[in-house]
């Protein structure tokens, strides 16, 4: 192992030499085509974490990613990598293709992946949803590309596509694995909102009741299924626990604590201006 | 020279040749060492070539003309009010003329400390991702809605006035706008 390390050592400060790359006496390709793909892959690893605090999509970061790749040309995690400021910057033409290399040297990583970045920075439902379908294949377990189950995903794909059933059987399906594996107090908030925004939006208040209590019992602060509940408590002509719950979201939005994310606004995203309408509608 | 003038002089010299030999070395490992291939990337990603966009020469970019916000954009701190008014604003004034395109189209721009929009980069795309062409009158149009001033805030920094970037994408099947991103 540490002869290994020693050769690879040797051969990044050989391959970084600025005065080879400058007289173009020897390539860092020619020099990698020595390595074993073990080898290829540690050399590629660390060229790509040492300079991994450079600025994203910055000329040097980008540089650097590409010489862990000319290191492994397999290596995903690095062809990801190269994507990643197109797809935050609106430049999805360059951001695909490039992503695609990583899909086709990872498939099991990065399908499930692409699957949530086709959901929320293109609100490409059919392919999200194509893409975390897949995954059930890929791999003999629940894939959780950003943290959440491709169920999860999938709970909101078919939201998007106001296909109800499907959104609710997602939804019924995360909830019940995430309940036996840690238990409900830990299942996310955004389950239950979603879960009872389906249900609502497809005419059933009262199971949708049932999921923004469950975000208010576990979460407390939560202007969106706050903003729901008062929504229902107003059909249902209860006109003062609605203005007392709209008051409430009305607190959690102002604090800070509504659904949103920072790259892209949100499937069924609520703004001030909304909880503002439904509380004058109450007032009314 | 007095002897305790000099060792303090030396003391001096030899802190400040550590600070900046410590300085160097940091800068070395951090950023110096680092190539760059200025022909491939020239710029940073999603940096707007100012001299070939479109509307470029409507409004002046402010103070030293940098650029906040090239991470994402500025996104939702963009919008006068939201985005939501932002979307009821393009809709309601949006017409589909006939249209049958279907596709992304894309415009990443500059907005200056003013709020006003300028220097738009046009990506137009099938819903594939891949580029294309798409119907030249609604790109026109909606080039016209989306640069309209009224859409933009005035950002700053600390109280320094910023021109930053920025970008929209509208979704669209059969010529309606099916969806507005960011």
């Amino acid at each position: 192992m540490s002869l290994i390390a020693s050769k690879m050592g040797k051969l990044l400060k050989f391959c970084l030499n600025p005065l080879l790359v400058v007289l173009g006496v020897f390539s860092c390709s020619q020099a990698t085509d020595r390595l074993n793909l073990f080898e290829k892959r540690k050399l590629a690893e660390e060229i790509f974490k040492n300079g991994s605090h450079l600025p994203q999509g910055s000329p040097k970061s980008m540089t650097r990613i590409e010489e862990a790749i000319a290191a492994d040309t397999t290596y995903a995690e690095a062809l990801r990598e190269l994507s990643v400021a197109y797809l935050k910057r609106g430049m999805p033409h360059k951001w695909l293709p490039q992503f695609n290399k990583a899909v086709r040297h990872d498939p099991k990583t990065w399908v499930p992946w692409r699957g949530y970045l086709y959901l929320y920075f293109y609100r490409d439902y059919k392919k999200a949803i194509a893409d975390f379908n897949a995954s059930d294949t890929l791999t003999t377990h629940i894939d959780y590309p950003q943290g959440h189950s491709v169920d999860f995903w999938r709970g909101i794909a078919y939201l998007g596509l106001k296909d109800y059933d499907n959104s609710i059987t997602y939804w019924d399906k995360h909830i019940k694995k995430e309940t036996e594996d840690t238990g409900e107090d830990w299942v996310e908030l955004e389950a239950f909102l979603y879960r009872g925004i389906a249900h609502y939006e497809s005419g059933n208040n009262q199971k949708a009741m049932k999921d923004f209590n469950k975000a208010i019992q576990y979460f407390k602060q939560t202007a969106d299924a706050k903003y729901y509940k008062a929504k229902i408590l107003l059909v249902q002509n209860k006109k003062e626990a609605a203005q007392k719950m709209i008051n409430e979201a009305m607190i959690d939005f102002n604090s800070g604590f509504h659904n949103n994310y920072h790259y892209v606004e949100l499937l069924r995203q609520i703004y001030l201006s909304d909880i503002e309408e439904l509380k004058s509608e109450i007032m009314r | 020279m007095k002897k305790w003038v000099k060792i303090l002089l030396v003391t001096f010299i030899g802190f400040i040749i550590a600070v900046a030999g410590v300085l160097g070395f940091s800068y070395y490992k951090y950023w110096g060492r680092f190539d760059d291939d200025k022909e491939k990337y020239p710029h940073y990603i999603g940096y707007i070539d100012q001299e070939n966009a479109q509307l470029n020469n409507t409004h002046e970019l402010c103070g030293d003309k940098h650029i906040a916000y090239t991470y994402n954009g500025a996104a939702f701190r963009a919008f006068t009010g939201t985005k939501k008014t932002f979307r009821n604003n393009i809709f309601s004034s949006y017409q589909n003329r006939d249209y049958s395109d279907s596709g992304y189209l894309n415009f990443r721009f500059l907005v200056n400390c003013e709020g006003q929009a300028g220097w738009f980069e046009v990506i137009k795309m099938n819903l594939d991702l891949e580029e294309t062409e798409l119907n030249k009158a609604m790109v026109d149009q909606l080039l016209i809605l989306t640069s309209n001033q009224k859409h933009w805030n005035k950002l700053n920094y600390k109280g320094t006035p910023l021109n930053y970037y920025m970008y929209v994408s509208y979704r669209i099947e059969n010529g309606e706008i099916t969806e507005i991103l960011p």
